[in-house]
């Protein structure tokens, strides 16, 4: 089942608008190599899902993934057909906002020659650019 | 060992001067500590780059500034690319000194080779040693671990001089059994998340 929060405040949430630079979570901090976004945008929790198979089938049994990312944002869509008005959809899919600099997957256990192949295939389902990171020096 | 920097004095201060010189190659620098005045610097984007690289920490000025220190915080821009600004620290390579140094993994877990994946829980400890001999890093040597084993702080290899700080119990690297992956549950009967408030609001209502 695809990634979503358990209990929320409110179901439906406006849709807002990404400015600036991730100033948290733009570091490696779990693993030795990650994955870091360049852009900002939203990724929907089935591509995270997505992202986490495309890895994980990879490193099978060899590195550890992690995910730095959680889809808490509800995104709302009317249905095809619909006549203009009668308020907010329902909510249509869960997603993550992310800010350029944020760090969407991190591994560890796994050579930097693999890590960057197991990110090779895990950047292609990403909707925003992507670049591979290392653990920043101490 | 320190690394020698060549710094110049910086005579403009403000965000418009210190992004000339970062146009320029240079990157800003602040030296303070031992009761002395602030010194405002620049410093070679390429020795900063091979500073970083080589993990170095204590370091020789030489230049407009003559002196030794120890560098104390690096800041990055928001994606971690380049070096925007370094903290030095006045020391004398002889003093104590706490530092964070990273821990190097040595040798090959004898659980991995049963099929264990060897997790690093903590990838630094703080120490305290002679300013002028800060290790780059301090090897642990894991090859003894077998599945479920886990070693600790204690167990990495200190040089001698160089004293650990942080809780030598602190675990630093298991061997962990794999966990299967479960297979995706079905959907739950429901595909929202609970409301906070919801329910008690609809019982109130019902009540009244």
């Amino acid at each position: 089942m695809a990634l979503m929060p358990r209990r929320v405040k409110h179901r439906k949430s406006q849709r807002g608008r990404i400015k600036g630079n991730a100033t948290r979570g733009n570091r490696v901090v779990f693993g030795d190599y990650g994955i870091q976004s360049l852009e900002p945008g939203w990724i929907k929790a089935a591509t995270i899902e997505a992202g986490r198979i495309a890895a994980q089938q990879y490193v099978r049994g060899e590195g550890k993934l992690y995910i730095r990312i959680f889809p808490d944002k509800s995104v709302s869509s009317t249905p095809l057909e619909t006549r203009m008005g009668k308020g907010k959809g329902e909510p249509d899919f869960w997603a993550a906002s992310v800010k350029p600099g944020t760090v969407l997957y991190e591994l560890s256990g796994v050579t930097e020659q693999q890590a960057k192949v197991c990110f090779a295939r895990l950047a292609s389902k990403m909707p925003v650019k992507v670049r591979f990171v290392a653990r920043r020096p101490v | 060992m320190a690394e020698v920097l060549h710094v110049e004095k910086r005579e403009q201060m403000g965000s418009a001067a210190t992004t000339r010189i970062r146009r320029s190659g240079r990157v800003p620098a602040v030296l303070y500590g031992h009761g002395k005045d602030n010194e405002h610097l620049s410093i070679s984007r390429s020795e900063v780059d091979a500073l970083i690289r080589h993990h170095g920490r204590a370091v020789e000025l030489q230049g407009s500034v003559t002196d030794t220190a120890m560098v104390n915080d690096v800041q990055w821009d928001a994606l971690g690319i380049e070096v925007l600004h370094l903290d030095l620290l006045r020391v004398n390579l002889k003093e104590e000194v706490e530092v964070a140094v990273a821990i190097r993994l040595v040798g090959e877990a004898a659980g991995t080779r049963e099929g264990g994946i060897l997790i690093e829980n903590l990838h630094e400890i703080e120490i305290r040693c002679a300013a002028g001999s800060i290790p780059e890093s301090l090897d642990l040597n894991v090859s003894e671990l077998q599945l479920d084993q886990h070693a600790v702080a204690g167990d990495v290899e200190l040089p001698s001089g160089v004293e650990l700080i942080t809780d030598p119990e602190t675990v630093v690297a298991r061997v962990e059994t794999p966990r299967e992956e479960v297979p995706a549950e079905e959907a739950a009967a429901s595909d929202e998340p609970e409301v906070i408030g919801k329910k008690e609001e609809q019982e109130e209502g019902e009540g009244e």
